[in-house]
């Protein structure tokens, strides 16, 4: 049979055939971005409250929640006779360091009552527990005061644990803690682990998510030792010098990011992020991890925060930061003291309360932040800005980091931080200087003029 | 025309009398000329004076913003921008640095009135510099009549050592302007003290005078405290001192300068300008920055030799002949203090003797009216020559090394010109460098005109911490790795300017450029002399980007870092 078309079928098998072009997928695989930001760097530095380095910064911006007005508490809230503390400035950028385990941070939060600082500090064997209510401000942290005067300073952050260092870098890479389903017997619940175990982790990550839909990433590594990974009994136990690896990034963990060399190769040494920026071949999604610049006690703050300033300047000065999104955060509690105590959304947390900062041309200027966030919220942002599936439940539900954004305003152009942060008026107003200099100098001018010409030109008539 | 000098007033009174008087002077001096025309006396002198003095204007006003500003210029400058409010300038200039502040204030008022410019100081300096002219008139009328003051004008309006320095926003063009006539005051009140028909009023009058212009001279650069001794000097040998009229000297001198000092001792505490203590100690403790024979070698052939001649024979003159006439006396010592207080000071210039240029003129002046006067044919044709020969070597001078030409490979002394490639570098920094970037150069001039022309803080290798050495206005960079390895500096800065003289600071520029990666983002070339006497366009600033490389590995956390 033969078979003819009527003329009238070719615009409807048009119709079709464009229709069907729309659902194929975009060619070579590289999903945009939905928001104008094509290149995110994230920064985590390690062990800070809130309070620890923003406590004072509503003298400078009265809406951050820092140290509420005349607070103060008890060294041992069991005890109502105990000396009071509170909270004070320190003068060494270096310090001990607390203890800030799960035990130590549960302690301290007390269910909630957030009084238990130095009682749960000297409990874990620090000397003087008091140091938890230590801070600094913008004379000792002046990129940072900086850049919260300039961008967006986050006062609802909260580590995703109520723990160390470990699980709350698996939330930022993986939006859960690892836990196994096997229970501890000494405690009858999962075995929650604090380190990667010897056999590994097996859990999905964000950069499964990234890699999965053909969108750059990259895992730059201070400090970077290709065999620092699960397979290492040394670091494990946490006697590598390069140990904190394991702790913070959790990746090398996993074992097909150690042992697929596709993977594995977007784990970087960190001088590879500074050539990048220079270069123009930043990653759509860039997570930084330090090392000896962490800001960890008792590494000086004062380097580790010139550190982060220079990850920031890199991306200022490239090609990329008309485009681009710099979130700096800090993982835990560190043994510091803070007064908001965090929702408790699961059996891990919320954690104590850090500071997150977030840089952008399209940040708002000068905004205290005060969106419910946690770790996943960096998560939940790369899912919702390249349209990924989340993870876990955690950055599900997480809040993304729109509220700090003003895409609508025309991008920022880059800025060079100070080394000091100075917001009290000047000791001497150039304007007031101005004015005395100014008045002396005109009466002089006149009286001298006026006395020299008249003295003259008296003379002149007086000697005719 | 009637040379009534009373004035039909409906001002009562004195005010009356002394706006008549006033304006008396000018009314004779149009009478006169009125009286020439209709005489037809209009000669050829006249029209070589006036062709003279048109060219001397058009020398001193024409193409100033060709080069950018220089250090002393910017700095200058910047303190009359903070003095007059204009935005961005209090941070990086303050206001009470090394000098009084005549010149700044008065070019602040030109700010205010006129609007702010780069150029605006340069002008004012010349119209001190064409006021100068007037007083070396009136100096050389008074030594010697009025040709001679008329031929001291010439001179002086033609010297490139006059032109080039009263181009530049610098503060020895009204130093110089009331150094002249404070040595004219003195000058008509030896005169007074001699005359019988003078009143005391018009002793106590000059007197005054003298104090007045010194303490004006010294309200424009500190360095015209020598005033005080010419004064005194002068009116020793010439047994002219009078303990009374010096009070009155000293009280006009006083009265001048106390609102200065009391501003620097009542005001607002300065703010990154250093206490007047802390400069007086820089100043007498700082090293010297040329050998002995600098002003030998670098300055004395802007006069010319034939004027360095005639000055050299008027020294002489009066030598044989101050006794005889307190005016020659004056003039000596006004001549001779300040080439021997520039001369034993450490710290030298090429802008620095202009004060004595209206001095040297109207001597030179003064020379040639005397031969021309000697009534013999053979002396009055060499007069004549002479004074042809004088002002066209000066003019010829100032053709081919004055400021109108591109002399690019002489500015390297400070006083001489602006800085070629200076102020596009700078620009080019204010256009491209982000804002609150850091620079380092090798010494504080460049960076003076960087934060000039752009508003970025520069600081300098070159700056010692010792306080006994380093200029107070600047911050010493006390560890420059430090701050380059933690990426605090984003630019180094190199120009051939302070390369040349200090090249132990510019070696270790260049050092940190190959530590730290530096990459060449900007030159700016100017034309330079080679070894081989040829001309050579060479990169005279060079701009390196050295930003942040990362520390990579550094050490690890003591405790793994396992919270």
């Amino acid at each position: 049979m033969r078979i003819t078309f009527k003329r009238s079928i070719w615009p409807v098998l048009l119709v079709v055939g464009v229709l069907l072009l729309g659902l194929v997928p975009t060619v070579a695989g590289a999903q945009e971005s939905k928001v104008p930001i094509d290149t995110l760097v994230v920064v985590m530095q390690e062990d800070r409250t809130f309070n620890n380095y923003f406590g004072t910064y509503s003298s400078v911006s009265p809406e951050a929640n820092g140290w509420p007005e005349g607070f103060q508490a008890r060294r041992d809230p069991a005890d109502p006779d105990s000396e009071l503390v509170v909270p004070y400035k320190l003068t060494e950028t270096r310090t001990v360091s607390l203890p800030h385990s799960e035990k130590a941070m549960r302690a301290a939060y007390n269910e909630g009552r957030m009084d238990s600082f130095v009682v749960a500090a000297e409990e874990f064997g620090a000397e003087d527990g008091a140091l938890a209510y230590g801070y600094y401000d913008g004379t000792d942290i002046p990129f940072y005061w900086q850049l919260a005067d300039e961008f967006v300073l986050a006062d609802n952050w909260f580590s995703s644990v109520l723990g160390p260092s470990f699980p709350n870098h698996l939330y930022l890479f993986a939006g859960t803690r690892y836990a196994k389903t096997q229970l501890d017997p000494s405690t009858g619940e999962p075995v929650r682990y604090d380190s990667a175990p010897a056999e590994g982790m097996e859990l999905d990550t964000i950069f499964d998510r990234l890699e999965e839909a053909g969108i750059s990433w990259k895992v730059y590594i201070q400090g970077y030792q290709e065999d620092v990974t699960y397979e290492n009994a040394e670091a494990r136990a946490g006697l590598h010098p390069q140990a904190s690896q394991l702790i913070w990034v959790p990746l090398v963990g996993i074992p097909r990011f150690v042992h697929d060399p596709n993977l594995n190769s977007h784990l970087v040494p960190l001088a590879e992020y500074f050539d990048d920026a220079r270069n123009g071949e930043l990653p759509a999604v860039s997570f930084i991890t330090p090392s000896g610049l962490s800001e960890h006690p008792p590494g000086d703050l004062t380097l580790g925060h010139y550190f982060a300033a220079d990850l920031l300047e890199a991306l200022m000065l490239s090609e990329h930061w008309e485009s681009s999104a710099y979130v700096l955060t800090w993982d835990e509690w560190g043994g510091f003291a803070d007064h908001v105590p965090p929702p408790q959304v699961d059996a891990d947390g919320y954690g104590l309360r850090v500071p997150g900062l977030i840089v952008s041309p399209f940040a708002k200027r000068g905004y205290v932040d005060h969106t419910l966030y946690d770790h996943t919220s960096v998560l939940a942002t790369i899912e919702d800005w390249w349209d990924l599936e989340p993870l876990a439940p955690r950055d599900a539900n997480a809040n993304t980091f729109t509220a700090a954004f003003d895409f609508t305003q025309e991008p920022r152009p880059p800025l060079v931080l100070s080394t000091v942060y100075d917001q009290a008026p000047p000791e001497v107003d150039p304007a007031q200087q101005s004015a005395t200099v100014k008045s002396a100098y005109a009466l002089m001018m006149i009286a001298v003029g006026a006395s020299t010409a008249l003295a003259l030109v008296v003379a002149r008539r007086r000697s005719t | 025309m009637t040379t009534d000098r009373t004035t039909p007033s409906t001002v009562p009174g004195a005010l009356g009398r002394l706006a008549g008087s006033l304006t008396s002077y000018p009314r004779r001096l149009l009478c006169r000329f009125e009286a020439r025309v209709e005489n037809r006396r209009v000669g050829l002198m006249t029209l070589a004076y006036t062709a003279t003095f048109v060219m001397t204007l058009v020398l001193r006003f024409i193409d100033m913003g060709r080069l950018g500003l220089n250090s002393d210029e910017a700095v200058y400058a910047g303190q009359a921008a903070t003095l007059a409010g204009v935005e961005g300038f209090p941070e990086d200039f303050s206001i009470f640095r090394a000098h009084p502040l005549l010149y700044q204030y008065t070019l602040s008022l030109v700010f205010q009135v006129f609007g702010f410019s780069e150029v605006a100081g340069r002008y004012l300096s010349a119209v001190f510099g064409v006021a100068t002219l007037w007083v070396a008139y009136l100096l050389g009328k008074r030594l010697a009549g009025r040709t001679a003051g008329v031929l001291a004008v010439a001179i002086l309006g033609v010297m490139p050592f006059h032109i080039i320095v009263a181009r530049q926003a610098l503060l020895e063009t009204p130093m110089t302007l009331f150094y002249v006539a404070t040595v004219y005051a003195l000058i008509r009140y030896l005169d007074a003290l001699d005359s019988d028909a003078a009143s005391l009023w018009t002793r106590w009058a000059w007197a005054f005078a003298v104090g007045a212009f010194a303490g004006l001279s010294f309200m424009s650069k500190e360095g015209a405290v020598i005033l005080l001794l010419v004064v005194f000097v002068t009116t020793l040998v010439t047994r002219h001192f009078r303990f009374g009229h010096s009070i009155i000297m000293m009280g006009a001198f006083a009265a001048t300068v106390l609102p200065h000092l009391l501003a620097l001792r009542l005001g607002p505490k300065s703010e990154g300008g250093g206490g007047w203590a802390e400069y007086v100690i820089w100043q007498v403790a700082r090293p010297a920055n040329h050998p002995i024979t600098f002003y030998l070698n670098n300055t004395w052939v802007y006069f010319g030799v034939p004027l360095a001649i005639l000055t050299v024979i008027g020294l002489v003159m009066i030598l044989r002949r101050y006794r005889e006439n307190p005016h020659l006396t004056a003039m000596l010592i006004a001549i001779v203090v300040p080439i021997w207080f520039f001369q034993i000071w450490k710290v030298k210039g090429f802008h620095y003797p202009v004060v004595i240029a209206p001095l040297v003129a109207a001597l030179g002046a003064w020379v040639l009216v005397g031969w021309w006067r000697s009534g013999d044919r053979s002396v009055r044709g060499i007069a004549t020559i002479t004074a042809v020969l004088t002002v066209a070597s000066l003019i010829w001078i100032t053709a081919i090394n004055g400021p109108i030409v591109d002399n690019s490979h002489r500015v390297g002394d400070a006083g001489y010109s602006g800085i070629p490639g200076g102020r596009e570098a700078a620009i080019w920094l204010a256009e491209n460098a982000p804002e609150g970037s850091r620079m380092l150069g090798i010494g504080p001039s460049v960076g003076n005109i960087i934060r000039w022309y752009s508003d970025h803080q520069t600081s300098a290798l070159s700056i010692s911490p010792n306080p006994l050495r380093a200029n107070p206005a600047y911050t010493p960079v006390r560890n420059p790795d430090f701050e380059l390895r933690w990426g605090l500096i984003e630019y180094l800065v190199y120009d051939a300017y302070s390369a040349a003289r200090t090249p132990h600071f510019a070696n270790r520029l260049l050092d940190f450029v190959e530590r730290y990666g530096g990459e060449i983002v900007h030159e700016e070339f100017a034309p330079l002399i080679g070894a081989d006497g040829n001309e050579y366009l060479a990169p005279v600033i060079r701009i390196y980007r050295v930003g942040p490389v990362g520390i990579d590995p550094t050490p690890a956390d003591p405790d793994g870092g396992i919270g």
